[in-house]
């Protein structure tokens, strides 16, 4: 059977009906791309090995559970396993450095540390993507307002013209969007700070 | 004629994981059963 021609979805099909040749063809169609999203945030390529090989082995855990619902997006939901895995990797790390620093000797005098900027920018991802998450969960009049605000930058002056209520109203709509915010925070147990 | 590495070679095994990596994936694949008991509890075996 040729699998080049399949698309993810039938490949993954195949696969759990069974044949174990699919996952081979699925992994070499999106090896590169998954692999180079990891090598790029890594930069090490023993360390990005790992890394593709625990992506799999989660992907083939929830496939073989039959847990697998992201039909046609197989490729968005892996690179999201190993978005997750890079950041446990980077909080693993800053939680255990393994050499510090004499008087003598500092290794950051010699090393330019980049993986301090990529973690910082992986975990400042992870909080725009929560904070969007939970922005979609307010009412359309609050989410509106908010959004128009914080991201568009208008002033409530401007929101009021391009909603057509008043300026009263489009504060009022802020407060409560930033009230439900709050709540919406502590009843999913997100933290929105960088530590 | 002996082996010899192209740069598209080289280049590509940059971006690309190495052959262990990818064999290690097929041999868990093939050794993974995952078996759901009755009372709900899930198993995961690796077969020999």
């Amino acid at each position: 059977m040729d699998y080049s021609k399949m698309s993810d979805s039938e490949l993954i099909r195949s696969y759990l009906s069974g044949n174990e040749a699919p996952l081979e063809a699925l992994i070499s169609k999106n090896q590169q791309r998954i692999f180079s999203y990891i090598l790029v945030r890594i930069q090490d390529q023993d360390l990005a090995n790992d890394i593709f090989q625990d992506t799999f082995v989660k992907v083939i855990n929830t496939l073989k559970r039959g847990k697998y619902n992201e039909e046609g997006k197989f490729l968005q939901w892996t690179m999201r396993i190993a978005h997750n895995l890079i950041i446990d990797h980077y909080r693993r790390e800053k939680r255990m450095p393994t050499m510090s620093p004499t008087d003598e000797f500092n290794i950051f005098d010699v090393l330019k540390d980049n993986s301090l900027n990529v973690e910082s920018s992986l975990i400042k991802e992870q909080i725009e993507a929560d904070l969007h998450k939970l922005i979609d969960q307010l009412p359309e009049d609050q989410k509106e307002v908010l959004k128009l605000r914080h991201f568009s930058g208008l002033s409530f002056k401007e929101i009021s013209d391009q909603t057509g209520v008043s300026i009263n109203t489009a504060l009022g709509r802020m407060r409560y969007a930033l009230i439900n915010l709050r709540k919406l925070m502590e009843k999913n147990n997100v933290s929105l700070l960088m530590q | 004629m002996g082996n010899s590495t192209t740069l598209k070679d080289e280049l590509g095994s940059h971006t690309k994981p190495r052959r262990e990596t990818i064999r290690f994936i097929l041999d868990y694949s093939k050794a993974l059963e995952v078996k759901k008991l009755k009372s709900g509890v899930e198993l995961h075996l690796i077969k020999n």
